[in-house]
């Protein structure tokens, strides 16, 4: 029943690790782990609501320990803020789609790519991501603004125009 | 009237539905006055929703032996929680059962068409037979500000996945009760004409989700917060109505994107079902 229960949440878990980590099998790796201490911990929570935060926490810890080595230590620096312009997107919504926002998720900074993953990736209230992370749901309001914005600004610099599309009005492909 | 604009965290907070009943109206105001402040949310909620549905992928592990976890590593027996927790699990697991047997049954009836149902039918009936195919994208701004004029829980349910896409946004000023209503209707690519209203009316639909029909018209209606929702098509078979229209329901109760098992289940009911009779 563990079992299954746990698996129910593996795709969520591995799109967590791989935007933490960036690399398939360091995300792999670190799914691994977490499921390792899952499966050897006594007390897990019984109801639903508190064992999928309760899960990914175990993940986070674990990557947070990762990279706590000297070894893996990945530079986890504070972006710059960026500029207080209020209209952070002025160009077609048809640029925010899933190719440009893979590739404008890996420049993100660490802090930013986890925000943006427990929020909108798997779908935790902010409540929820601040029990995980540790912090307060200010904090992860204030870091998930900064993260939104940051990656509407790379989408928006990668992207100069409309790609054409496929389809050519009055022909028949 | 730029100092009454919404900050970039409310809109946030906003796309998260993370506000409070009193700061989300004013952000709805906001977003029905000015399309600025309607492109940021159209620019989040695409986002929030690329970010939720994409980024899963394909050939992730589904199973612990696909992980390379073939034994689990108990440390003590699985009844080492004690037996409060125990009884605690079978409790939960009966409630589950009841709740999966409840779910499984038809939702109930009602036979007789009430007036809402009528002011309904012959505005479907209306746009159904002469659709000015209005382009989706064509409307993104305007359609914000119309929805977000009856209120600020109102959200568009995405049934692309049951090849349904927006062919009509328009709040009617002739819904029951005389009040004003936003109809939403959905165009499939075989016929099928799918209508969408939420409005506030106040006493006639009840909360629950229930099923309604009426000569060869079938609707659900539901009531959440303080609007009501009535969905609504003709000539689809039942079962695959059905699904688009719990569909419907979760999207607008739980704000967030389909799943992606929902999505499958409305493009298979797509895939086995005829088209829409006229």
């Amino acid at each position: 029943m563990l079992r299954e229960h746990i698996e129910s949440h593996l795709p969520q878990l591995m799109a967590y690790a791989m935007v933490l980590t960036r690399d398939r099998h360091d995300a792999q790796d670190l799914v691994h782990d977490c499921v390792v201490k899952v499966l050897s911990t006594v007390h897990r929570p019984l109801r639903e609501d508190s064992f999928r935060p309760w899960l990914f926490s175990i993940l986070h810890n674990t990557y947070v320990d990762g990279i706590r080595r000297p070894c893996n230590r990945e530079v986890v620096r504070s972006e710059p803020p960026p500029p207080e312009d209020w209209q952070v997107w002025r160009h077609e919504t048809s640029l925010v789609n899933a190719l440009t926002v893979r590739s404008g998720l890996k420049k993100l900074t660490a802090e930013h790519r986890q925000i943006i993953a427990l929020v909108d990736i798997t779908g935790f209230k902010y409540k929820e991501a601040a029990d995980i992370l540790g912090v307060r749901p200010g904090t992860v309001m204030s870091r998930l603004n900064r993260a939104r914005r940051a990656l509407l600004q790379v989408i928006m610099a990668d992207n100069l125009y409309v790609l054409p599309s496929n389809k050519v009005q009055g022909l028949k492909q | 009237m730029k100092n009454e604009r919404p900050s970039w965290k409310d809109l946030n907070a906003y796309v998260d539905g993370e506000l409070s009943p009193r700061v989300a109206s004013r952000v709805a105001k906001a977003l029905a006055a000015d399309p600025d402040v309607a492109r940021q949310v159209v620019a989040l909620t695409q986002l929030k929703t690329t970010l939720h549905d994409d980024m899963v992928a394909e050939d992730a592990p589904r199973t612990l032996d696909e992980l390379g976890i073939t034994a689990v590593p108990v440390k003590r027996p699985w009844f080492g929680f004690g037996w409060p927790a125990l009884a605690a699990l079978l409790v939960g697991m009966a409630v589950a059962g009841v709740l999966v047997i409840a779910a499984m049954l038809p939702a109930s009836r009602v036979a007789v068409a009430p007036t809402w149902f009528t002011t309904y039918q012959q505005a479907h009936t209306a746009w159904a037979t002469s659709d000015p195919a209005i382009h989706p994208e064509q409307v993104a701004d305007p359609l914000l500000a119309e929805l977000f004029q009856i209120g600020p829980e109102t959200a568009l349910p995405d049934l692309t996945a049951a090849k349904l896409t927006i062919g009509r946004v328009k709040v009617v000023s002739g819904g029951p009760g005389g009040l004003p209503a936003l109809h939403v209707g959905y165009k499939g690519s075989r016929g099928c004409r799918i209508s969408l209203w939420a409005s506030q009316e106040p006493a006639q639909i009840v909360a629950d989700f229930t099923r309604h029909s009426h000569e060869r018209l079938t609707a659900y209606s539901w009531r959440i917060g303080g609007l009501t929702y009535v969905i609504m098509t003709e000539g689809m078979p039942a079962e695959r109505f059905e699904g688009i229209a719990r569909a419907a329901y979760r999207y607008i109760l739980e704000h967030r994107p389909l799943d992606k098992e929902t999505r499958v289940a409305l493009a298979q009911g797509r895939a086995e079902s005829p088209p829409c009779a006229a």
